[in-house]
């Protein structure tokens, strides 16, 4: 694999939130290239979550490294993370979109760390970025939606808006913390449909929180299974059995 | 007796004991409380009499009182939002920075507006000025505690959305908080505008201008018809400003 593949890198990456407590996560080393699609499984609380927030520093590490777009998070300044920050997308469980706001108004902010604060705060965008904005809202099919309040919106509706806003980032890595863990199955089925044409269309470099194995095994090149912090697999869909299983969820 | 526990029974006794010391504090007296014939008398007659021929004139100074009630407090406004965010504890930069703040606020909140009042009318002279720098001061540091604790108390989501999109950390918070809170922070503004409405009547009395000072004046005069007057007045005012803060809030939310 070249540099230029490799677009995360953990190394002996370790988590611990508490003193005393066992980690989050465990001594991880695992390499992400260019264009995967990654479905992170495991029960509540096995680390899914810090996993992902390591990547774009949100969870700092206590042992190890990670690398994210050829940059070592551990020695950069703040204002270097926000800027790798902004090159990468992430949605939330509870979508996190900002209340009061408009759908549209939610997509712009995806833009706040491309660009310097005083634009952000007096809301000066060029006619390239509105441009962006709506292409990505007419791609989730939320165009005809623009002007509505967030809050008027259905929790599926809501979890596209949050896509939208991650994606005007024009991200090289998107990553989903149980993105369709509050969502009926028939919308989970089509929030991954969205992620999965996204990815393709882009080639664009995904990870996702998930619970449910068949959505996983549906959409993921690759899956990494987590168990109390530790990685207990790495493989493709294809490779997953009954034992394998077991070792995740025991 | 299921709901009570033992330690209420003896925060009880604590209470009474407080109670009936702060009767015989204030010189409590039911006779007092129940025998109000002199004050219905009171009412009947001047309240009856309303000297109309004065309003041109109180409603002059009535804009006085509103001015520097709006002005104070919007001011203190402007003030207070940056303000709080320093002075929360979610937002502010540093434990040094927050609590010093914070600090800052509970001092300046702590001495009363007529003492700012007394303060500047013997510093800068009699008039309105004196009264709307008294309720700035005092409304920045009450506005800037109670937004700081609306801050703290707000939503984590949005503002963990906006450090993920790599947003500057100001433009980030500001974008985050401010949206959840504002329907608060208008409740917050229309409260301390109709507070302040009444502070600067009081402020007028001791030499702020305004409808306070008709209103002293007009006591200490024994025009008490037109004092009933100026109270009519005042009561429409705040009847108007706490409308208008409702119908402005609900229109927000």
């Amino acid at each position: 694999m070249t540099e230029e593949q490799k677009v995360i890198q953990l190394a002996d990456a370790s988590v611990i939130y508490e003193e005393g407590a066992d980690p989050a996560l465990k001594n991880i080393n695992l390499t992400v290239k260019q264009g995967e699609f990654i479905c992170v499984l495991g029960r509540s609380g096995a680390g899914k979550s810090t996993f992902i927030r390591t990547i774009n520093a949100l969870q700092p590490l206590q042992e190890g490294s990670v690398q994210v777009l050829n940059k070592d998070l551990a020695g950069l300044s703040e204002k270097q993370i926000r800027s790798v920050r902004a090159d990468i997308g992430m949605i939330f469980q509870h979508f996190h979109l900002i209340p009061r706001l408009s759908v549209l108004q939610n997509v712009y902010t995806g833009r706040f760390g491309h660009r310097p604060s005083w634009k952000n705060l007096l809301g000066i965008f060029s006619d390239q970025e509105k441009e962006t904005a709506e292409h990505y809202l007419s791609e989730v099919g939320l165009l005809e939606y623009a002007g509505r309040r967030v809050e008027r919106l259905s929790g599926g509706q809501k979890q596209r808006v949050g896509i939208a806003r991650a994606m005007v980032q024009e991200p090289a890595v998107l990553l989903g913390d149980e993105p369709v863990a509050s969502l009926d199955p028939t919308t989970s089925d089509h929030i991954f449909q969205l992620l999965r044409r996204l990815h393709e269309d882009r080639d664009l470099t995904t990870i996702v929180n998930v619970h449910d194995v068949e959505l996983a095994s549906a959409y993921a090149d690759r899956i990494i299974g987590l168990y109390e912090g530790e990685l207990v697999f790495d493989g493709k869909p294809g490779d997953m059995n009954q034992r394998t299983l077991q070792s995740i969820y025991r | 007796m299921v709901w009570i526990r033992k330690r209420f029974i003896v925060y009880a006794v604590l209470i009474a004991a407080a109670l009936v010391l702060s009767g015989i504090g204030s010189e409590f007296s039911l006779s007092g409380l129940l025998d109000q014939s002199n004050t219905i008398d009171f009412i009947r007659e001047n309240f009856a009499s309303l000297q109309w021929n004065l309003m041109p004139y109180l409603l002059e100074q009535s804009l006085i009182t509103l001015s520097v009630a709006f002005l104070g407090t919007f001011a203190a406004l402007l003030i207070a939002l940056p303000v709080s965010l320093l002075a929360a504890e979610n937002t502010s930069r540093s434990r040094a920075g927050f609590y010093g703040i914070r600090s800052f606020l509970s001092l300046v909140r702590s001495i009363p507006e007529i003492v700012f009042g007394l303060v500047f009318v013997a510093s800068l002279g009699l008039g309105p000025f004196a009264a709307l720098l008294a309720i700035f001061f005092h409304n920045v540091s009450v506005l800037g505690k109670l937004i700081a604790e609306l801050v703290e108390s707000s939503d984590k989501g949005p503002q963990e959305a906006m450090m993920s999109v790599g947003a500057g950390r100001r433009a980030g918070q500001i974008f985050s908080i401010l949206p959840q809170i504002w329907p608060n922070v208008l409740s917050h503004y229309f409260y301390r505008f109709e507070v302040a409405i009444r502070t600067s009547l009081v402020l007028g009395m001791i030499g702020g201008g305004g409808l306070g000072q008709s209103l002293i004046n007009y006591y200490n005069s024994f025009a008490y018809e037109s004092m009933a007057t100026a109270i009519v007045l005042i009561m429409v005012m705040v009847i108007i400003v706490d409308v208008t803060g409702g119908i402005v809030r609900k229109r927000v939310i």
